[in-house]
């Protein structure tokens, strides 16, 4: 049964990433922690290599493509790579409560990011909804 | 060049701290960013992104399982589901509206946010 959960929402992780092109961990962390109650910090290091198995796969495909710059990743990867050591190393030493809440913040922060982003959608509605009136 | 690279650093710097720190990829700060500051275009940030995932993933997954918050199970399972979601994804997204998915996101990641901040 956990193990279908599991395959489950990695589906859902994936179908998102692959159609926004991000948003996978977002779903992978909450859907392990409230879903198949795995602790936080073992539900962010699991999602982090998920993304690094996906990653792979979907780099040697815009490689193929030539939609990858590898001069802008030789400048990105080596600080990226430096610094995702040091914010691992933060989350390790804190509390698993406060990891949830900075998490849990982050995540409203993206929705809103992403809310912003699409807001001429449903502005238009309001407008058309208004003209009817 | 020098000012270019300089600003590639500092966009590594802040997308593996936040991924590191949160256990997520950081696309969701490198594609707006290789897109709005370094000029690339959508496809190509894509790309470029997710290569720079893989160098944030195996180096932040590596020192949490080092904390020994592991479950390599557990990642084979997601992986699974994962990667059929991804190709699949990849097809539907010439038919499923930008915006549309972008506010389900949006509404969705609020939510979960507000109940992973308050616990329940």
């Amino acid at each position: 049964m956990s193990v279908a959960a599991a395959i489950g929402i990695g589906l859902v992780a994936g179908l998102f990433g692959g159609m926004l092109g991000l948003g996978g961990g977002f779903i992978l962390v909450p859907g392990m922690v409230l879903l198949l109650s795995v602790d936080q910090h073992t539900a962010q290091g699991v999602s982090l290599a998920v993304i690094a198995l996906t990653a792979l796969a979907g780099a040697i495909t815009h490689y193929r493509q030539r939609n990858l710059r590898l001069g802008v990743v030789l400048w990105i990867a080596p600080a990226a790579a430096l610094f995702a050591f040091l914010g691992s190393m933060v989350a390790g030493v804190i509390d698993a409560s406060l990891l949830r809440r900075i998490f849990g913040s982050m995540t409203i922060a993206v929705g809103i990011f992403m809310l912003a982003g699409s807001w001429p959608w449903w502005w238009r509605w309001v407008r058309r909804a208004k003209n009817s009136i | 060049m020098g000012k270019q690279v300089l600003v590639s650093i500092l966009i590594g710097a802040a997308a593996g701290m936040i991924a590191g720190l949160l256990g997520v990829g950081g696309g969701i700060i490198l594609v707006p960013l290789l897109v709005g500051v370094l000029l690339l275009e959508q496809h190509q940030a894509h790309g470029t992104s997710l290569a720079v995932v893989l160098f944030i993933g195996l180096p932040a997954a590596i020192t949490y399982a080092l904390f020994g918050h592991m479950d390599w199970i557990l990642v084979l399972e997601l992986a699974a589901g994962s990667l059929v979601g991804v190709v699949l994804g990849a097809k539907l997204m010439m038919r499923v509206p930008a915006r549309e998915l972008r506010w389900l996101f949006g509404t969705f990641a609020v939510a979960i946010g507000i109940v992973m901040f308050l616990g329940v």
